[in-house]
């Protein structure tokens, strides 16, 4: 008993005081998830080859929009096993057209992310705003935020969205702000952002709620810092962790919607292509060509879910009721 | 209870007077000129204009949104003489492209919805229920890691893939009859038909959904283990069957009712890729037929209102119930 009791004492004084910050406390969680690291490497991963898709096709020496009649037989399919996988070609050909799949899927996977990353971030951003300043404030302007909240949420906004990107899209282009598919894609934004928000500023306001009634912002308040002060140096320095987790949340959702949207026929259109697009017209060829089926919706798989269980793992380090070890 | 409830129901009315007033005014203002586009080949001022007046589109907008609130409560008819058509009330309009009263192409569309959204609700709240209280109960063991599993996949995959992919596996397996396929026939005339057009629909939705149920029963489950009086009715001796039935699953589920009902009504107003993936005739493939093929504005203006009143009314619903069921929220 005597020895452990001693131990113990010999520990607490020999053990250095390590201080650690808050990042490296959630680093140092994050790197022992496993899962977590994986699926991070695996995200990292389709985001490079999202962005070097330029310089990958020049290495390929493939081009999106060009077609290979010669990796087609007569009948316009594949020549060869496995939709025509070859050195020329890692992920075959599209059947009928004959464009290089790799390129497809290379741009596709860019213009899905950055329609995601952007919608993620006019979304959560416009929620924090929002969410902070009615949380913070109260009275009034919550009251009359909140309705306009329930408003919202309570909108058919997947029938909305699919109604109104056909007449914005041919406004936007009167409007002369850019044509084809820029315009369906700051539609596609503008769209996501406008029905996305309400949830988040819902989030964020109750975060703020309860932050604000700790001890350090009544110190605050009570030194006679401004509202501003109190909201930019106190409030929103403690609400960063939860913007990564619900950014890295959100990201996955608008990829899969953007897809969805877009084998719908309201989303990007010809000569682009992306995840829909290729879906819906692998529908027509996947009994004689599987393959072009198969690697469009693996490799919209491994994305989102890598990107959710990123999303995951971050909210499990950033939690602060876990043990700090 | 009865002062909240006219409150409530107030509240619900107002909401649902905007959200029509909102979605008239969204419609009236698009560059779309429905005369214009329902005049044919031979167009030219003179036929848009007659088209403009035929429509009652030649009035100010909140003249037309009141003619259409009147149109819900009484007849309603369009043009003079030989042209002339009515649509009896309630009614939503009139489609110009396919010669019908919108009321009429809903009344054919909800039972195809209905049918699904009702055997899926049920299947995804079985499954997603059920894993939700296995993992619980087997919190670190292997079915609680399957459970995580089936989530995580669940929340991952869009549902219009999860369609797809499940299509072809049966038609890969003959399950799929092409003649057969989306048909719609009434479960009180032929049941097994009606079995047929629906089973992989429903499991498809199922699947999709109950995966944040499994995840919201699990947390709730376990959270509520923890609790005092679950203790206490341990040291009583009940058995942990009737502890799990009569204690933890009872304030556990009570929190789903509000997410289930929300999700209910939102399949009610038409899930539309499923309904258009496989084949349904139901108010999802209604409304994106109604904007793809040729922008009929008033089956779109109708099937967003549904929609959004189908919202509503499951938040008044769910509310009422939930002040009946929980003893802690106190109404007045």
């Amino acid at each position: 008993m005597s020895q452990l009791a001693a131990t113990g004492e010999e520990l607490l004084i020999d053990a250095p005081v390590i201080q650690r910050t808050q990042r490296q406390i959630a680093w140092g969680r994050f790197k022992r998830n496993k899962v977590g690291v994986l699926a991070g490497c695996v995200a990292l991963f389709f985001v490079a080859l999202a962005i070097l898709a330029p310089l990958i096709t020049r290495l390929l020496g493939v081009n999106p929009t060009d077609t290979y009649p010669k990796a087609l037989d007569p009948y316009a399919m594949p020549i060869g096993k496995f939709g025509g996988i070859s050195m020329a070609h890692p992920l075959g050909v599209e059947p009928g057209a004959g464009r290089d799949l790799l390129s497809l899927m290379l741009y596709g996977s860019r213009l899905s992310f950055s329609i995601g990353a952007l919608a993620s971030v006019v979304t959560i951003g416009a929620g924090l705003l929002i969410g902070v300043t009615v949380g913070y404030f109260r009275g009034w302007i919550d009251a009359v935020m909140g309705r306009i909240i329930d408003f919202l949420l309570s909108f058919p906004s997947t029938f909305l969205i699919i109604a109104l990107s056909l007449p914005m899209t041919q406004r936007i282009e009167a409007m002369g702000i850019a044509r084809d598919n820029n315009a369906r894609v700051i539609v596609l934004v503008i769209v996501f952002s406008f029905f996305g928000w309400p949830y988040w500023a819902r989030l964020f306001r109750s975060q703020t709620f309860s932050l604000r009634e700790r001890d350090f912002v009544m110190a605050a308040q009570a030194l006679g810092a401004s509202s501003r002060r109190i909201v930019t140096k106190e409030l929103l320095p403690n609400l960063w962790p939860t913007v990564i987790v619900f950014l890295s949340l959100s990201l996955p959702g608008f990829l899969g919607a953007e897809a969805a949207f877009s084998f719908l026929g309201v989303g990007v259109q010809a000569p682009a292509s992306d995840f829909g697009l290729v879906l819906s017209d692998s529908i027509n060829f996947w009994r004689n060509d599987p393959t072009y089926l198969i690697i469009p919706t693996v490799y919209l798989l491994v994305i989102v879910l890598a990107l959710n269980l990123l999303g995951d793992a971050i909210r499990d380090a950033l939690d602060p009721k876990a043990s700090p070890s | 209870m009865l002062k909240f409830l006219a409150k409530r129901l107030t509240a619900t009315v107002v909401v649902i007077g905007l959200i029509s007033i909102s979605v008239f005014l969204i419609f009236s203002y698009l560059p779309m000129d429905p005369a214009a586009l329902t005049c044919g080949k031979a167009c030219n001022p003179v036929v848009i204009a007659a088209n403009r007046h035929r429509l009652g589109l030649d009035v100010s907008v909140p003249v037309q949104y009141g003619r259409f609130v009147k149109g819900l409560f009484v007849d309603r008819t369009w043009g003079e003489g030989a042209a002339k058509f009515s649509c009896p009330a309630p009614g939503f309009g009139y489609s110009f492209n396919r010669h019908e009263c919108v009321t009429q192409l809903i009344k054919e569309a909800f039972p195809v919805t209905f049918s699904l959204a009702i055997g899926s609700f049920i299947l995804w709240m079985l499954l997603g229920i059920s894993f939700g209280i296995v993992a619980a109960r087997k919190q670190g063991k292997w079915q609680d890691k399957a459970a995580t599993a089936f989530v995580v996949a669940g929340v991952s995959l869009p549902v219009f893939v999860t369609a797809l992919l499940t299509l072809l596996a049966a038609s890969k397996l003959g399950l799929v009859n092409p003649i057969e396929f989306g048909r719609w026939v009434s479960p009180f005339t032929d049941p097994i038909g009606w079995l047929k057009t629906f089973y992989l629909p429903w499991i498809v939705l199922a699947l999709f959904s109950s995966a944040s149920y499994t995840r919201f029963t699990r947390s709730n489950v376990i959270e509520t283990s923890s609790e005092d009086y679950i203790r206490t009715a341990r040291a009583k001796g009940l058995s942990e069957k009737v502890i799990l039935r009569k204690h933890t699953l009872r304030a556990a589920l009570a929190p789903l009712l509000t997410l289930a009902g929300i999700d209910f009504a939102v399949l009610l107003g038409g899930a539309i890729f499923t309904e258009t993936i496989f084949n349904l005739p139901g108010l999802g493939r209604l409304s994106i037929n109604a904007v793809l093929t040729d922008y009929d504005l008033p089956v779109i203006l109708a099937t967003t209102m549904l929609a959004a009143t189908l919202v509503v009314v499951m938040n008044l619903i769910v509310d009422v119930l939930y002040a009946y069921l929980d003893p802690r929220v106190r109404v007045g």
